[in-house]
């Protein structure tokens, strides 16, 4: 038997060229005459736009174009995604890439400039003369929602983008029949992932031939295509998408509108236009995340049993989201996933998106999943403790048990697999909590630091499976075998640093019994693959995986049936073995890849390489395939399945405080994770690691700040603290769990986004452990701690005893 | 108002003609088409510019070109032989230490700098040492092994 | 994000500098050192100076010597790396090399410098309560010719000091120690490499058990390091008890009044001064014995 690639951590095929400072990102990219795009952006959160004077800027040397509102109008901007299925209380009917007439956030892009260089073109920024109206800017959700609110988009009457309500079984009854009804309120502030390498695009318009080809940094490239040629009116198959390296994304290069500036001024100047934005226009233009509140009631019984939970959730959207990012759907998402992995049956859920004058929101790993689970994590940490119950004890109370799987939860997402109580039970095992609560007194005893121990445990619904959906139910791949017996494995997926060439041709081996060598992976490019959906919601490992897997065995057929007929048996005699096809009862009679595959693309017939069946309907080594979830859902009628994979993992995260300052450091972390099928194990765990940094001190440190006039504070890395060396979190022990998928050709679930869920609600919870009250306001901000940690003591919560 | 200046490149002697604002990273990338040296962040916070410029790392993002008139510079693609990568690089590799990318070149300059100065350096002074850098996918976590690897192999290699 | 054009003066000698500082235009002249703080805000154009006089290469500005009686002169472009890692430095002023050695990261150390520290005159800096507490002196070069200024007198105001238009400050001088004396600095912040949120040093210089000598100093809580006279006088001539400096602590708060922004709020800064003057003094007097 060949060696089995998948599930052995072989190193990465990319890292080399990363290394070596080889790998081409869009900004190391020059074209011939290229210009440079520098945008003006809005000084007001709100104000009415009522001229722009760009007469002096366009007589400075190396000006070649400006644009402004006037000029964007016969664009307008094509829908990120297409919304027709969502029940958008007020659409936004046309919305553009520059302010037409009116700006609606400080930072929102006004006009642009390409220029001979960048100096020059931010030279010309200077010198832009805009007159505004300041009208007054809506600053909070609260403010939006009050009577005398100022209207941002005044044709809806209010300012409510989206408003969806979600019921499943019977909650009045449910809360009558609960012993205890909690009250939680659950939130997190604004803050988002600002990946190193921000936005960047280059567009070449060809005025002869009316072509367009665009290199950006993007997590998909099929959808930017239509979306590039609908808004600017070039036929989509004169537009071409590549997307090279790309410097991080998280869910945030999922929104086109910005990129779709320098495309305009190319096909206007008939030359290349590079636009990069800069990291200040990373934070001012957005898109931003998270920012919503849950105000909910939990009805229990007193052993722990969850009846039935009723929430009201709003988001602060920033200005509309249908366009530019594709945030409201994270309402319906989070209706949809927020059970985790509890047999809940009542609840009763609105869920509202509110506009106000700030940047767009878009994903952020994890798209208003992880907000679903951050608020039942927290729920069942606070239920029990309003219960003296143990966080173990109320969540083995109610999870769903490993013999339901298959499991159809009450808001309609199938779950695949996995062993819940299980992973649960391994994780506590390996923090050793008695141990770690001996710790915990002593350190207590000791005085300078206060340590909390929290537990949290999560589903991760992955890899979004919506047929005849805002996302389309298939992937596909082209995978050809070479002449020279090596293959090519095409699809226009993107990676954003996920090592995903790397694992695709470990799959791509195993199923040739070939190295991953031997499989080169071309990966990002609109032109030389079938449509792709792109990298976001975890997709990897469970559609493209699924792609790469179904395009090989569909060409593996045919490799074994021109074998068969070269060795002159029958296909169903043969096997693939070392790179070879051999006659099974008799191996020595074989031939390998190599000589097949050169015999197919230059002898196909007249040594009768193939069979006639093929010679003259399919003669090549190439093949195409799609793959789709088996478990899609009939119709957008609830209750709906949302996401194909569903891992699961649980973590326990311990929590120091210094009582003097307030901050908060993590000196360890356990977590188990269970994603099924490992392809590349030490590139999952590291993904894991890498996600629960940025959640944690998400939650800790990053926060978006507009003050009262609706201006952005936190612009640059200086204010808005990305987490450094000296912020990683302390010893993280990690296990792999593997319960495959019935549902993915390997049994692998996606895992992207993993990292983010859980971490957040053990830190949180361990926050409330050491403190013994509920907390409600984040960032947890050594500040915004120290007030805890008064009121804990005014409270006399801090040595509360443990019941667990 | 442009100036020329000679510098020693991964060493090689270029020249270039510069305007006296024209930032230095601006100079290796665009002109000298070294683009593995990154623009991250304006304010010299993320690292991802990082060169090594007279044997010290510094952010080229924060100087002119005109400053380094006369001076020897390293970039990312000097690091590497022939084909081979350099202890440091491989370090990296194997200990799982790259992920997106666009900070790895500054961090593996900045790492292999330590590894001259401290080459058994504690796990405290390898963060410090990268506290110039921001990688946003990896937590550190194997960055950090990376490099205490890395200033083995360097050790040995020279020993 | 580029700066605006300027005219570049590259000068060699600090006499050199200074004729080119006389050639402020309407927008004014900057000098480059480290660029730490000047580099990013022309960056982002909120400083669009018409020259720029490149002082890096001025050999004779980069040096650390002993002065006759046992301090150090320590030239204003020297690095902040090669302070911390000076033997000289790390014998007679520890406290120096300690501060300098963690300051920001090695990118940061290996091109800013302690004359361009000072100059900038950054509330938030780290370097600013240690000058302040060490008394120490700041030799100025201008058209008139040199003068010094002690660190009292040269912070003036929020990035503003007391080098008139056209001067340079070329020297730092720093007192000799006295013995017998422990010195300490800490600042807070939310990210190790960051400036802090406040920032605290304390010098003491212990007699037995009795305070001799006293210096406190906070930053980030005015528009200059401010001295914590209150603090020192609690303690001066008093037998060292934690309950004193726990009471000297908390008095370093009164009469301060520092602002919100958007790292942390008035109310915050004031109790955390209380809580790392604590900590600077508890560690001064541990290094002190």
């Amino acid at each position: 038997m060949a060696k089995k690639w998948v599930g052995t951590s072989i190193k990465r095929k990319e890292d080399a060229s990363m290394l070596t400072g080889e790998a081409t990102y869009v900004d190391d990219m020059q074209l011939p005459g290229m210009l440079h795009c520098a945008i003006l952006r809005s000084d007001y959160a709100h104000a009415n736009i009522k001229s722009i004077d760009v007469s002096e800027a366009r007589k400075l040397p190396g000006v070649i174009d400006i644009i402004t509102g006037e000029d964007v109008k016969e664009y307008p901007l094509a829908a990120a995604v297409e919304f027709a299925h969502f029940d958008l209380k007020s659409p936004v009917k046309q919305a553009y890439l520059l302010a037409v007439d009116r700006a609606l956030y400080a930072g929102q892009p006004i006009a642009a400039v390409a220029a001979v260089d960048k100096y020059i073109a931010e030279d010309a920024l200077d010198l832009i003369q805009v007159h505004y109206e300041p009208l007054t800017p809506v600053v909070s959700m609260e403010q939006a929602l009050s009577e005398d609110a100022p209207l941002i988009y005044e044709e809806w009457g209010d300012n409510v983008q989206m408003q969806v309500p979600s019921k499943a079984g019977d909650v009045d009854a449910a809360f009558a029949e609960a012993d205890r009804v909690i009250k939680v309120k659950i939130g997190e502030h604004r803050y988002c992932a600002f990946p190193l390498e921000g936005r960047a695009a280059i567009a070449d318009y060809k005025p002869r031939t009316g072509k367009l080809h665009t290199w950006i940094s993007s997590q998909a490239s099929s959808a930017p295509r239509a979306n590039f040629a609908k808004t600017l009116k070039i036929p989509e198959q004169n537009v071409s998408v590549t997307v090279p390296h790309v410097g991080g994304a998280f869910g945030t290069k999922l929104n086109w509108s910005v990129e779709t500036i320098p495309c305009l001024l190319s096909k206007r100047t008939g030359r290349p236009v590079k636009y990069v934005e800069n990291k200040i226009e990373t934070f001012t233009i957005g898109p931003h995340a998270r920012d919503y509140v849950f105000n909910g009631e939990v009805a229990c019984k007193n052993d722990g049993t969850i009846l039935g939970v009723k929430a009201d959730v709003m988001f602060d959207l920033g200005i509309e989201s249908s366009y530019r990012g594709t945030a409201i759907a994270k309402c319906v998402i989070l209706l949809k996933t927020f059970l985790g992995q509890y047999k809940i049956k009542n609840y009763s859920f609105l869920s509202r998106a509110i506009v106000t004058n700030k940047a767009f929101q878009c994903s952020y790993r994890a798209f208003g999943k992880e907000q679903g689970s951050r608020f039942i994590e927290r729920i069942m940490n606070i239920v029990a403790r309003e219960l003296g119950i143990s966080p173990e004890e109320i969540r083995l109370k109610n999870y769903i048990q490993p013999e339901e799987f298959p499991y159809r939860t009450t808001s309609g997402a199938l779950y695949d697999s996995g062993d819940y109580p299980g992973t649960l039970k391994r994780v506590l095992e390996m923090a050793d909590i008695p141990s770690l609560r001996k710790e915990q007194a002593r350190l207590e005893e000791e005085g300078r630091y206060l340590m909390g121990i929290g537990i949290a445990s999560f589903v991760q619904p992955s890899g979004s499976a919506v047929p005849d959906g805002y996302l389309n139910g298939m992937e596909g791949a082209t995978l050809k075998l070479l002449p020279e017996g090596g293959f090519i494995l095409s699809t226009a997926h993107c990676t954003l640093g996920q090592g995903i060439e790397t694992t695709l041709s470990q799959v791509v081996a195993d199923e040739f019994t070939v190295t991953p060598e031997d499989v080169r992976v071309i990966i990002g490019d609109s032109d030389k693959a079938p449509y792709s959906s792109g990298g976001f919601a975890s997709r990897g490992a469970a559609w493209v995986v699924g792609a790469a897997v179904t395009v090989s065995r569909k060409l593996k057929e045919k490799v074994l049936r021109f074998g068969a007929h070269v060795l002159k048996v029958e296909a169903d005699e043969v096997e693939l073995k070392d790179g070879k096809i051999q006659v099974k009862r008799d191996p020595a009679k074989s031939v390998s890849l190599h000589e097949l595959a050169t015999s197919v693309h230059f002898w196909p017939g007249a040594i009768g390489v193939l069979p006639d069946e093929f010679l003259y309907t399919d003669p090549s080594l190439d093949a195409t395939a799609y793959w789709t979830a088996p478990n899609p859902p009939v119709s957008w009628a609830a209750p709906i399945n949302l996401y194909c994979t569903h891992p699961n993992g649980a973590e326990v995260s311990t929590i120091l405080i210094d009582k003097e300052t307030g901050k908060i450091t993590v000196p360890k972390r356990f977590v188990v994770y269970d994603c099924g099928t490992l392809i590349n194990p030490d590139i999952v765990k590291h993904q894991y690691i890498g996600g629960a940094l940025q959640g944690i001190n998400g939650i800790l440190n990053e926060e978006l700040c507009y003050d009262e006039n609706g201006q952005l504070t936190t612009t640059t890395y200086m204010d808005y603290l990305i987490p450094g060396s000296h912020e990683m979190l302390g010893e993280t022990v990690f296990e792999h769990q593997e319960t495959p998928s019935p549902f993915t050709p390997l049994g692998c679930k996606g895992m992207g986004e993993a990292g983010t869920f859980c971490s957040v609600s053990s830190v949180m919870n361990a926050v409330e452990d050491a403190l013994g009250i509920t907390i409600t306001k984040t960032p947890l901000k050594p500040q915004t701690v120290l007030d805890y940690v008064k009121e804990a003591m005014e409270k006399g919560t801090l040595n509360r005893r443990r019941e667990w | 108002m442009k100036k020329t200046i000679t510098m020693t490149v991964n060493g090689q002697i270029m020249k270039a003609e510069v305007e006296p604002r024209t930032l230095l990273i601006d100079c290796l990338r665009d002109q000298l088409g070294l683009s593995g040296a990154k623009v991250g962040c304006v304010v010299g916070k993320c690292g991802a510019c990082t060169i090594i410029l007279n044997g010290l790392t510094v952010k080229s993002c924060m100087m002119f070109a005109v400053q380094a008139d006369g001076a020897e510079i390293m970039t990312i693609e000097g690091l590497a032989g022939d084909g081979e990568l350099h202890p440091m690089q491989q370090a990296f590799t194997d200990k799982s230490a790259v992920q997106c990318g666009f900070c790895t070149s500054g961090m593996v300059l900045t790492a292999t700098q330590l590894a001259k100065d401290h080459p058994n350096a504690s796990e405290e002074e390898i963060k410090d040492a990268i506290g110039g850098h921001i990688c946003r996918c990896t937590g550190y976590v194997a960055i950090v092994d990376a490099i205490k690897e890395g200033c083995k192999r360097m050790s040995e290699q020279q020993g | 994000m580029r700066p605006a054009e300027f005219e570049y003066h590259e000068s060699r000698t600090v006499e050199e500098a200074l004729s080119f500082l006389q050639l402020r235009g309407d927008e004014g002249v900057k000098v480059l050192a480290g660029g730490l703080s000047l580099v990013p805000m022309m960056k982002l154009r909120l400083a669009q100076p018409a020259h720029l006089v490149d002082i890096t290469k001025i050999p004779t500005l980069s040096y650390i010597e002993e002065s006759g009686n046992g301090g150090l002169r320590i030239g204003a472009l020297t690095t902040y790396a090669a302070v911390s890692g000076s033997e000289l430095v790390q014998k007679r002023c520890p406290i120096l090399a300690e501060v300098t050695g963690i300051l920001g990261d090695p990118q940061i150390r290996n091109v800013g410098t302690i004359g361009g520290n000072i100059s900038n005159a950054d509330p938030a800096s780290d370097i600013g309560p240690m000058a302040l507490a060490l008394d120490v002196e700041m030799g100025i070069a201008g058209p008139q010719g040199r003068r010094t200024v002690k660190a009292a007198d040269f912070y003036v105001d929020l990035f503003t000091t007391a080098l008139d238009a056209g001067e340079l400050l070329v020297e730092i001088v720093i007192p000799p120690l006295p013995s017998q004396t422990g010195f300490s600095y800490t600042k807070l912040n939310q990210r190790r490499a960051d400036m802090g949120i406040v920032n605290a040093f304390s010098s003491v210089t212990l007699d037995g058990d009795i305070v001799k000598d006293v210096k406190v100093t906070v930053g980030a809580v005015a528009a200059t390091p401010v001295r914590a006279l209150q603090t020192e006088k609690i303690l001066k001539g008093n037998v060292l008890t934690d309950e004193l400096i726990v009471e000297a602590a908390n008095a370093a708060a009164d009469g301060i009044k520092p602002e919100t922004d958007v790292h942390a709020t008035a109310e915050y800064r004031t109790e955390m001064v209380k809580v790392l003057v604590k900590r600077t003094l508890t560690q001064a007097v541990k290094r002190a014995r």
